[in-house]
């Protein structure tokens, strides 16, 4: 394992930081380094800019909805992240990828460090395969050799070294990519059961830079921690039962977590499902004893917030990036606003604790883009979910092939592969229920409800596989308010962030 | 452990969703399943559209498909030369290619019911000798519509009884027509076999047709999930990133 960080390197690192932090105050004139002693970093994985808008209509469609009149139309609605003061936009290739995995574009984030696709949070030479190109893992527990790469300190890891309080929460695991790559250091992001055991106090793998523990992890993933059935574990080794031993109070559903008393908590650990949390739209419609992200953000500020020194808290919306993979652009916009959700909670909290967030730094970025696109002309207060109605006469745009198309596309995308049935139906005719049929012809949408929960946007490029939808390589946006949240202006690299982010924390 | 959701809809709102919910009311022909007999089909495609460009598209293919009692098995026929590549990729170990994701183009779809009439989905990746088992919210990715009895018996019966009984139509056929708009749908239903033999949809003007055929084939000497025991039990999220 490479997790032992080098003593010098990080010395030296830190006085570089000191030297940047007062660069920057000289930059920035007004601005005080350091006055950022809390951090809160929201991350819409895979949450590009077209999925911004679009969730940002689809809310004005909700609002519109629940009380008719209140909104000019869809359109005019404004998203809790874009209430934010300053914003950025950012360039995210990784250091071998002109479009980035969620591993290195976080990563970036997180260290300040351009890496490979696949890697978490090590130094730029850590490769994620072999010479022969097998991936450096068995299972999912890491085979990486320890001579390949060193680990590079993460903001939340530096937060730790202050003596600020830190936790991660994501819908993911919380060994997914995105949450992993502030507590965790591994050359290839799929050995899942190496990142749960660095999480844990005690642990041969344990990261020594988390001190006495991460203080909030929540998310998904039970399967990389327990043990029994559906367990990826090979070692039977229960490591929830290690980190209770080490004082964690353990939750495993919503219910749980709704009776946990903050003020008598130190160190929280909730893991709500086997592997991912639900989307938020099965969440709240199949009543599913998960909680929310603003649930666990509301929780996981009042464990952290207790700390004089300040924290630092990781929030991820991971599902919209799951959802985009999948071309279901409604799941994607339903978690897109959860995650906007949680981070309302978060401003109200946190205006509450300090006021003006004069010690507090939000900041709402994206990992990277999807291949998602905004097609057409629709006229003003089309449903974003809908096919394009032209704003000239409000009637459906036909393509070349005589057919409707949507509003949301995608550049790529995989196509079911196998049809177990005709998908012809006499009550509803022609119509495939879910996802319009993927071959040389394109269906008829006129018929069908593109705004069903299971209705799959058209691809452009057909790539076969199932859920195979790619990332995109535009630069993503960001949102920043709060203390020395001016420093987010401008057109920046993602490994930036790390930097701005350090300053304001005065880390 | 929790499954990590639950693998059933229950109360979806939605116009398009009408066939989904009627895999509910139809709880009641369950019975009729075990009674339906085995078949070995295979089912080819052919679609035609001519657009309004006057440009005629086509796609023709077969899927291959096998029906027990609680157990249908459906997976693309694919030509010769295909067959090969797949195979040469398997030896290559072409198992992961990078981040991308791993290519299960054509994976056989094998859904299952219990006795509770719940209803599993898995998508074989025959490669990675992995059976990945299908949560409700990804039905759709894998192509299946999330009706068993479309996939039990190629339309659901329950659908028959809405449509115009044209009589017989050659031996053990019953024929049924339905007007929608332009459009015409004709299925030729098996009457002792219980599943569809051809279902067609034309519109008037000769611009759209999409026929589905179904012939039985001999069944094969082991059925394909009798090959899957040792296989490695995964989740559709793993295919995610």
């Amino acid at each position: 394992m490479n997790t032992t960080m080098n003593r010098t390197n990080r010395t030296t690192r830190l006085a570089a930081a000191l030297v940047c932090a007062a660069a920057g105050t000289l930059a920035f004139g007004a601005h005080a380094a350091g006055e950022a002693k809390n951090v809160i970093f929201f991350l819409g994985d895979g949450m590009g800019p077209v999925t911004v808008t679009a969730a940002r209509i689809y809310k004005g469609e909700k609002q519109l909805a629940a009380k008719p009149g209140s909104l000019v139309s869809s359109e005019r609605a404004n998203l809790v992240m874009q209430s934010l003061p300053y914003a950025a936009r950012v360039k995210t290739f990784s250091l071998d990828g002109q479009t980035t995995d969620s591993a290195p574009s976080m990563a970036a984030y997180m260290t300040g460090v351009k890496m490979r696709n696949e890697v978490i949070s090590m130094s730029s030479d850590t490769v994620a395969v072999d010479s022969a190109g097998k991936q450096y893992i068995d299972g999912e527990n890491t085979t990486c050799p320890p001579t390949n790469g060193k680990a590079a300190d993460t903001l939340l890891e530096l937060a730790k070294a202050k003596g600020r309080a830190v936790g991660a929460v994501s819908t993911t695991r919380v060994g997914h990519a995105t949450p992993a790559t502030t507590y965790a250091h591994i050359c290839n992001r799929n050995g899942y059961n190496t990142i749960a055991e660095q999480s844990v106090p005690g642990h041969a793998n344990y990261n020594p830079k988390l001190l006495d523990g991460i203080d909030v992890l929540m998310g998904g993933g039970q399967r990389n921690y327990l043990v029994g059935a559906g367990t990826k574990r090979t070692d039977g080794v229960d490591l929830v039962a290690a980190m209770k031993a080490k004082g964690y109070a353990y939750v495993d559903t919503g219910t749980q977590l709704k009776a946990v008393d903050t003020a008598a908590t130190g160190k929280l650990l909730g893991l709500f499902s086997a592997s991912e949390m639900a989307y938020e739209l099965d969440r709240v419609k199949q009543n599913l004893d998960q909680p929310s992200l603003s649930d666990m953000t509301e929780k996981a500020l009042g464990v952290l917030s207790k700390n004089d020194k300040g924290f630092f808290l990781m929030v991820e919306g991971g599902r919209i990036d799951h959802a985009l993979h999948g071309t279901n652009a409604k799941r994607a916009l339903e978690d897109t606003l959860a995650f906007d959700a949680a981070i309302q909670t978060a401003l109200d909290i946190m205006n509450k604790k300090d006021p003006g967030l004069k010690n507090t730094l939000v900041v709402v970025t994206a990992d990277h883009d999807h291949a998602m696109a905004f097609n057409g002309y629709p006229k003003i207060g089309n449903p974003i979910l809908g096919l394009v109605n032209g704003y000239a006469d409000g009637k459906p745009t036909k393509a070349a092939d005589g057919k409707p198309y949507t509003t949301l596309v995608f550049g790529n995308g995989g196509r079911p592969n196998a049809t177990p049935s005709s998908q012809v139906n006499a009550e509803d005719g022609n119509k495939p229920w879910i996802a319009p049929a993927r071959g040389p012809v394109r269906d008829d949408q006129s018929a069908m409800d593109t705004t069903d929960d299971n209705y799959l946007q058209e691809v452009g490029i057909n790539l076969g596989t199932p859920g195979a939808e790619t990332h995109g390589g535009g630069d993503v946006m960001l949102f920043a308010g709060g203390a020395g949240s001016k420093l987010f202006k401008g057109t920046v690299e993602n490994t930036k962030v790390f930097n701005k982010v350090k300053e304001a924390a005065g880390l | 452990m929790p499954a990590a959701r639950q693998s059933r809809f229950r109360g979806i709102p939605g116009l398009g969703l009408a066939a989904f919910l009627a895999v509910v009311p139809l709880a009641g022909i369950a019975a009729g399943d075990a009674a339906a007999p085995d078949q070995n089909l295979r089912i080819s495609h052919h679609v035609l559209t001519i657009g309004k460009d006057g440009v005629q598209r086509e796609s023709r293919y077969a899927d291959l498909m096998f029906r027990r009692a609680d157990s249908v098995w459906v997976e693309r026929e694919l030509p010769p030369a295909l067959r090969e590549d797949h195979a040469h990729e398997a030896r290559e170990g072409k198992v992961h290619i990078g981040h991308a994701h791993a290519d299960n183009t054509a994976a056989p779809l094998w859904v299952r019911r219990d006795a509770g009439g719940k209803v599993q989905v898995g998508m074989v990746l025959r490669q990675q000798r992995k059976l990945i088992e299908v949560d409700a919210a990804n039905y759709g990715n894998v192509g299946y519509n999330g009706s068993w009895a479309n996939a039990y018996w190629l339309v659901d019966p329950a659908s028959l009884k809405r449509m115009k009984d044209l009589g017989a139509a050659g031996k053990g056929v019953q024929r049924y027509e339905l007007q929608q708009g332009e459009s015409t749908l004709r299925i030729d239903w098996d009457v002792a076999g219980r599943y569809a033999r051809r279902i067609e949809q034309r519109n008037a003007h000769g611009t759209s047709l999409n026929v589905m055929t179904a012939a039985a084939i001999p069944a094969p000497k082991t059925l394909p999930w009798q090959q899957v025991g040792g296989y490695e039990r995964g989740e559709y999220s793993d295919l995610l990133d």
